[in-house]
């Protein structure tokens, strides 16, 4: 009788190594074939400079039609008599003469803007006629404002918070075109933090700004863009802006004849 | 004939080679070939682009009046330690240049020489100086 | 456990490898660059940041061999010179774009971000900035190419040095006063001396001016870390700011 209790609970036994030698067997086939699979493929595609992001921005974004959530600003009373129309006036200057518009403009001017991001730094770099952006990663400070030459683009750093890269911009000028969406000018004392985010797998980037500004702004005022990507093998074209050409600036600057 | 076209190839190739610092107008109309060491007061310094302007006085001298010195960009003198706030008006200034060749009061700034003795250029491309200036190079 | 069953677990674990290369390698070849170095893993050279030019920056090389056409316009060019005419004085009046190769032989630091698929090169000026293509793809074709400022490039590595081929340049003169055709045609190669140098040798081959492909030689210099991007400001409209006693300015519009 024991011998029969004892061959059952020898196979039960049997049965529970069998069992748990197949766990074990499957659990070191798939974290073995993970290790095999992972380690080349991290091998190939992570050229050194990409590494330390927790996720790459990289590419030529657009804005589509659908593509803004722009409220309205709450602005200073000083703020709100900057009327529609003299702002309107000084961007078609700014256009007309070639002058570099910068930020905002730049982040929604019409065509793809290309951001490539490496482990130092982030560029963001825009068709139409203004200087590229240059988003410093590597810890550092702004510069002595003091000392600064205030910018249209601003000074901007960088940090990742999460899958989030903030970014902090200081150091703007009151030149090109200051009209910020929703309302209120950039000038030089104007604050601006974004936040940049992908969703959907990397097909949209999420970008929400955020302006202060004592003289212009009752509250921060933040409004969203959510680009989505540009076509394949996309090529930025020439912007070739001459402001000594008389047909164009007859164009911008003469009242349209019905 | 072989010794002509070497020769011009030579000489293009030695255009194609300079790197004179950018000017939306020509250096031609400094003279190159002459310093002048200019020895006064700022009354302006215009740090901007496309090219600074420091507006001295001179008090004395066979160079006494106001002169214009001109330098480079605001892009290309802030790497050789230039700012906005290097100098400003009532500043003791010392200035080593090339004159107009018209003999007009203006000149194209190489370096100013700074109160310990030692030299700013205003452009990392031009670092050239009358030999008998005895300042000395930065590091 | 037995031998057998190591020998099992292996099996199954290359089996289970393979099968999850096939399937992921799609998905991760979205986000992987195309044209990977061919530098084994983590030794690509490390050109991100910013370079700027010394003294002894001039071009190195042998002289150029122009045909007889490029020697007479080279002539005439220096003729011109002489009289004060630089040839940019329009273009930098109008603060239009100062095409390639102009941030190369002017002074202020130019700034390399190497992103996975192209590489851009941020020089301080509107319109000066470079696309490289890194993922593979050619020069369009002829009937597609648009001929800009900074023409179309297109790069790889090969080793340790980063190859750009650029064609679609404007012809003209540039800023040193050289005259290149609309067929030019620009082989770049960079290659780090050391982690704090840069060379550069650019190839032109251009059939209206170079009897023979013309190279040539510079070094940069890694910049202080301290260095950050300037604005380079040009206001065509503020005439305060072009205040010279230089020859006269042109007019404040003209036609084309």
């Amino acid at each position: 009788m024991d011998t029969a209790r004892n061959n059952n609970a020898s196979r039960r036994m049997a049965y529970k190594f069998v069992s748990l030698s197949s766990i074990v067997r499957g659990s070191v086939a798939f974290f073995a074939g993970l290790f095999l699979f992972v380690t080349p493929t991290l091998v190939q595609s992570s050229p050194q400079p990409q590494s330390s992001a927790p996720v790459n921005i990289s590419g030529f974004w657009e804005l589509r039609y659908d593509g803004r959530n722009i409220p309205h600003a709450s602005l200073t009373p000083a703020a709100a008599k900057i009327t529609a129309a003299e702002q309107a006036q000084n961007t078609m200057h700014v256009i007309r003469w070639c002058i570099l518009s910068g930020m905002p403009m730049m982040m929604d001017s019409g065509a793809p803007i290309d951001i490539e991001q490496d482990s130092k730094h982030i560029g963001i770099l825009a068709e139409p006629v203004s200087g590229p952006r240059t988003i410093y990663l590597d810890g550092r400070k702004h510069p002595d404002m003091n000392l600064f030459d205030n910018t249209t683009i601003g000074d901007s750093i960088g940090h990742w918070e999460g899958d989030t890269l903030v970014v902090d911009t200081i150091g703007f000028s009151d030149k090109g075109v200051t009209t910020i969406p929703g309302g209120g000018i950039r000038t030089p004392d104007s604050h601006l933090v974004e936040r940049y985010r992908l969703e959907d797998s990397g097909a949209h980037l999420l970008v929400t700004f955020t302006w202060t500004d004592p003289k212009v702004f009752a509250k921060p005022h933040t409004y969203a863009f959510r680009y989505s990507r540009a076509a394949p093998g996309y090529r930025p074209r020439d912007y070739d802006c001459d402001a000594s050409n008389k047909e164009r600036a007859d164009f911008l600057e003469k009242t349209p004849q019905p | 004939m072989r010794r002509k076209i070497i020769f011009a190839a030579l000489i293009c190739s030695i255009l194609a080679l300079a790197i004179p610092a950018f000017a939306h107008h020509s250096f031609a109309m400094f003279d190159n070939s002459k310093w002048i060491i200019i020895k006064g007061t700022v009354v302006e310094y215009r740090w901007e682009n496309p090219h600074t302007h420091i507006i001295v006085n001179v008090a004395g001298g066979p160079m006494a009046g106001t002169w214009d010195v001109e330098a480079a960009s605001i892009n290309i003198m802030a790497r050789q330690g230039w700012n906005k706030i290097s100098f400003k008006a009532g500043d003791a200034i010392t200035a080593v240049a090339h004159p107009l060749k018209s003999g007009d009061k203006g000149c194209s700034l190489s370096y100013v020489v700074l109160p310990d003795g030692v030299r700013r250029y205003q452009d990392v491309a031009r670092p050239d100086g009358p030999p008998e200036d005895t300042s000395k190079k930065p590091d | 456990m037995t031998n057998r069953f190591w020998l099992k677990a292996f099996g199954t674990a290359v089996i289970f490898a393979c099968l999850l290369s096939a399937l992921g390698h799609r998905a991760i070849a979205r986000q992987a660059p195309a044209s990977e170095p061919s530098a084994t893993a983590g030794t690509i050279p490390d050109i991100s940041g910013s370079w700027e030019p010394r003294a002894d920056g001039r071009g190195r090389g042998a002289p150029a061999k122009l045909t007889p056409e490029a020697m007479e316009r080279a002539q005439k060019r220096r003729d011109a010179l002489a009289t004060g005419d630089s040839g940019v004085t329009e273009v930098a009046r109008w603060c239009g774009a100062l095409a390639f190769p102009f941030y190369l032989t002017s002074s202020p630091p130019w700034d390399i971000i190497v992103g996975p698929k192209e590489i851009v090169v941020l020089a301080e000026r509107q319109e000066a900035s470079r696309h490289i293509f890194m993922d593979g793809r050619n020069h369009p074709d002829a009937d597609r190419l648009e001929i800009t400022a900074n023409g179309d490039s297109v790069g790889h590595w090969e080793g340790d040095t980063l190859v750009v081929d650029t064609i679609g340049l404007r012809g003209g003169i540039d800023t040193t006063g050289t005259y290149r055709g609309p067929h030019q045609h620009l082989i770049e190669r960079y290659r780090l001396l050391d982690q704090n140098r840069l060379s550069l040798t650019l190839t032109w081959e251009d059939p209206d001016v170079y009897a023979e492909p013309y190279t040539t030689q510079r070094v940069y210099y890694r910049s202080d870390p301290s260095i950050y991007a300037m604005e380079d400001w040009c206001d065509a409209s503020d005439e305060s700011q072009w205040r010279s006693d230089a020859a006269p300015l042109p007019p404040a519009t003209k036609s084309h």
